[in-house]
Parts: C-alpha cells; structure tokens; sequence
C-alpha cells in the first residue's frame, strides 16, 4: 500500500521547469508598451477611403483627423496653415528629412513608438508630380510612369501602375506637404477653433493639432503601429515673418508621456533635384503589379484557388502548399513577397492549428493567428495578415511571416 | 513621469526575476505547451502591471499571480473549443531540451486525470507546486478544511488507482 508520503514523491516533478530566458525581456517590453492610460474618448466610424493619388489619401486625412480633441481657440489658426500651403504649392519642389521611429525594411506606414528614429529622406518634384522616398532598407518612387517600391537588401520589389500611394499607406500624408496643410486648414475650419492650440515667440509661430487614434480596436492588436492608430499631437512651426512652414512634429501618448514619433528636420524649399533621385535600383526581382503583370498572373496561375474561400482556409491552403513548396499556389498568395525568402524560411513548414479571423484598427484586411512547424522541427507562433481587397478577391498574405 | 514608469518596470522585472520559472512551471503542468504556458505567465504578468499603478502595493504578489494564472489555465482549457485544429495536428511539437518536462507533465496528467478537477486543483498545488494548505486555502479562496479534505480524497483516489 502506498502512503500518503509515496504519493506526494511520486506526483513531485523530478526535473526542474525553467522559462526561456527570453521571456523575461518579452514581458518587460511588452509592459513597457502599454499604455497605461487609455482615455474613454468617442471614436469615429470610418470608411476605408478608396485614395487614388496623394492628395486623395490628405482628404482622408482631414476626415480621420477631425476628431474630438482638447478644446482650445485657434487664433485663425487655418489662416496659418493656408498661407503655409500656398508657399509650398508654388514652388517648384521641396525636400525633407524625417525621422521616424520605425524599421528600416518595413513598410513606411509602420511605427513602433519605442524603436529609434530611422531617417527617410523624402523627394517631391511638384512640377513633374514625381517623388521619392528613401529609409536605407526600403525605397519608392513615383517617376511619371510607375509607382516603384523595393528592398535594397533583398534586391526584391514591386512595380504599379502610375501614381500608386497604396505602397506608401499613411507615409502619403508625410509626402504631400501642401496637402497636409491644407488637411489641417480643414480641421482648423470644421472643428470652429475647438482643437488646435497657437504659441508665439518672437520669431516662430507653433500650432499644436491633437486628435485621437482612428479604426476599431475591438482587438487592439493594431493600437499604436501607425500614425493614424495612435493619438497624435501634431507640432507645426511656421515662420511668423513669411509664415512657410519651419518644421512638424507627431508624438504620440504611451505610458502616459508624449513620445515623438516623426520630426521633420531640414525641410528645404526648392531645391535642385537630380533626374536620378527617381531612378530605381538596378538586379531587383520585381513583381509586376501593373494592369498588364497581373492580367498575365490571372491567366497563368491558380488565382481561383485563393477566392471565395475564408481567410482561415486562405491560411490553410498557403501552408498546405510551404509544407511541399508548390510554387504556383504560392506566387499567388505569397505574390508580395520574395518567393526566394519566403523559400528560405518557410519550405516544409506545416500548420499545426490556428484561430479565427480576426480585424483590427484601420487595416483592410485580417489578422489569423495561427501556430506552425518549421522544417526543422521547432513549432513558431504567427499573426498572419491578409486581406482581399483586389479586383478578383483573392487571398493575399500582407505580413506577419 | 518617466521616472515613475521606469520604477514600476525594475519592480516589475524583479518579480519576474523571483516567481516566473515558478508560475512557468504552474502554467506548464495545466497546459503542457512551453509556448502556451509562456503566453500565460505573459498575460499575467502583464494584467498585473496594467492593473496596479504600485506593484508594491498588491497583498502577497505571490498568490495573486498564482491565482491569476490558475483562472487563465482554466480559460484556456475553455477557448480550446474555440480554437480550430486541424485533422492533421502535430501531437509531437515538443523541442528535445523539453522532452523531459514533458514526460513529467505526461507522467502526472495520466496519474490525475480522472480525479475531480478540484481535487486535481489542490493535489497540484500541494505536490507540485509545493504550497501549504493555508497558501491553497487564501489562493482558492476555500476554507482550509476543504482544502484538506479535498486533498485527502485526491490522494485516496490516487492510492486505488496504484494499488
């Protein structure tokens, strides 16, 4: 018989259960990313606005921005930023520093309020229409034709047809100075001096814009990984004597203090610009996004296995394919992305289980959290993102691999 | 402001130091998934900070964080349903260095699987995770002589079982 004694040892574990030494640090950034205090505030409901140039995505931009903020008189505060947008409309281009708390590959929409500053200099020749923008790790160009936007390192990228501000996402408000001050004008109007604040000095005039983080944050997942997913307090520095615009400012509010996230640094009113700043980068893989590419990827691939099915299954059917690397169903789901890399990381990779779809903040897709194993064995935890919104609605991963 | 925030985080990051390969081990044994029962202890930890503007200003972190963690193994026990595996799922995704935990956790689950999930509840806490029945008793929040007498019948069960 055995006693009580026997019993205890027995069911007494007789090895030591140690956590990884990473979770430690998981924990601690992840805390140090809350946000401690999330105000009750209004949120509006918003329609993803179908922008088709840069100065559509600034009209979106007034809409998202006009939002219930700290009440405050203007001082005629629009009549600062239509002045401001006048000066830089006539000009014939302007060029900029920005720094932005991001990472150098990723897409220029992203933010993360607690990585350091990455520096994008930014190119707009408005009397052509072309710009550029470059962060070291990713670049896009508009050069009247295409809308180009590559990874240098990678040496992988796509093209679009025309002026596509899509591949740039909210970095479009950043580009178009003139809209953005015109956006602000906007705001200035609508909201009746209800959000802006105005300090002088003797030679600089600073209005201060604050509204509120815009989508549905049901799930939070997306809080904070965007300028217009946080709340912002925008800074704009005018020049009381000719009244151009000096410089601006966005932080956000984390941990109860403001964090700037982009500063704008060396804005410099027309300057020379070389043919060769819209140039793109020679040996990129590109994919063909044009009306043409992807007229010749429809007849060629099997898009259809990637339509009319759920995101789940659209996650089911793109494993099912890494598991034994068919290349034709992924150069339809995985059609963003470097096939190479992909190839790299993922070949042989299986999907062990996975939860529904999900949607969070302003992303037009979904997110499917889901748990894989690697080729090599080790199990790994994914958020995958995709989404559908193309002509034929077919699955695309977006992210998250 | 600042200064705050970075004081909550050293308290913080000490009390992880001094209960996560314990609460690590609670997780692990309800759940039998490293990455699970990490996602766990995270959450709580998390819930902790997010909920508490002076961490030194919580009754006994200790049981907090162990009760903490005993509801978020029950709810994840719960969302299971919800989750959607497939016909295909991997049963073999333990990495090697773990295999040994895992065969503990194997051992004890098929000891204690057909007892009573409170007597399971007690029978953990006391043999594993090596707490006092008035630690059981403020935890579960359960006078201390259901604590005892749940822990009792647990042990006799397993006695039959062995026998």
């Amino acid at each position: 018989m055995k006693t009580t004694d026997n019993i205890e040892k027995i069911l007494t574990p007789q090895c030591e259960f140690k956590a990884s030494s990473s979770l430690k640090d998981r924990i601690l950034e992840a805390a140090a990313q809350e946000e401690i205090t999330t105000p009750a505030r209004p949120r509006l409901v918003i329609m993803k606005y179908l922008a088709t140039s840069v100065a559509a995505a600034i009209a979106l931009l007034a809409v998202l921005f006009i939002g219930k903020s700290s009440v405050q008189p203007t001082y005629a505060a629009e009549k600062i930023f239509a002045d401001a947008a006048e000066i830089l409309n006539n000009i014939n281009s302007y060029t900029a520093i920005l720094k932005v708390r991001t990472d150098p590959q990723e897409n220029f929409s992203y933010i993360n309020p607690w990585g350091r500053f990455v520096e994008h200099t930014v190119t707009v020749q408005q009397s052509t229409g072309h710009w550029s923008i470059d962060k070291g790790g990713r670049k896009a160009v508009y050069d009247g034709t295409y809308t180009w936007q590559w990874l240098p390192e990678s040496q992988f990228g796509w093209k679009y047809d025309n002026e596509n501000i899509y591949v740039i996402d909210d970095f479009a408000l950043l580009l178009d100075l003139p809209s953005l001050m015109v956006a602000e004008e906007n705001i200035a109007l609508a909201s009746n001096g209800a959000c802006i604040t105005k300090t002088e000095s003797d030679e600089v005039i600073t209005l201060v814009v604050t509204s509120p983080a815009q989508g549905d944050f049901t799930n939070e997942y997306s809080r904070n990984t965007s300028i217009l997913e946080s709340d912002t307090i925008r800074e704009y520095e005018f020049s009381k004597e000719g009244g151009e615009l000096l410089s601006l400012k966005i932080s956000t509010k984390i941990l109860g203090v403001n964090r700037v996230i982009v500063e704008m640094t060396d804005l410099k009113y027309a300057p020379g610009i070389k043919p060769s700043t819209f140039a793109v980068d020679e040996d990129i893989e590109w994919i063909d996004n044009t009306e043409l590419g992807m007229k010749v990827a429809y007849e060629t691939l099997p898009f259809d296995q990637f339509t009319g099915i759920t995101a789940e299954e659209a996650v089911v059917r793109m494993f099912d394919a890494t598991s034994v690397w068919d290349e034709d169903f992924l150069k339809v789901v995985l059609r963003n992305m470097s096939l190479r890399q992909m190839e790299k990381i993922y070949k042989g990779c299986r999907l062990l289980e996975y939860e529904p779809s999900f949607k969070s903040g302003l992303y037009n897709g979904v997110f499917v959290k889901c748990k894989v194993k690697m080729a090599d064995g080790r199990t790994k935890k994914l958020v995958v993102a995709l989404r559908n919104d193309n002509p034929t609605m077919t699955w695309t991963a977006d992210g998250g691999l | 402001m600042i200064h705050k925030t970075q004081q909550r985080l050293d308290e913080l990051e000490s009390v992880i130091v001094r209960e996560q390969d314990m609460l690590f081990r609670f997780a692990y044994m309800r759940v039998g998934s490293r990455e699970d029962a990490e996602d766990i202890v995270q959450d709580v930890f998390l819930k902790l900070f997010r909920s508490s503007e002076n961490l030194k200003s919580v009754r006994n972190v200790k049981h907090y964080l162990i009760r903490s963690i005993s509801n978020a193994c029950r709810d994840f026990h719960r969302r299971r349903q919800d989750i959607l595996p497939l016909e295909k799922a991997d049963k073999e995704s333990v990495q090697d260095d773990d295999l040994k935990m895992h065969e503990e956790y194997l051992r004890i689950t098929a000891l204690a699987r057909t007892l009573p999930q409170e007597q399971r509840e007690v029978l953990y806490m006391k043999c594993i995770d090596g707490l006092k029945f008035r630690e059981i008793s403020d935890i579960l929040d359960i006078p201390e002589a259901t604590v005892k007498s749940r822990y009792r019948y647990a042990i006799q069960a397993i006695q039959k079982q062995l026998n």
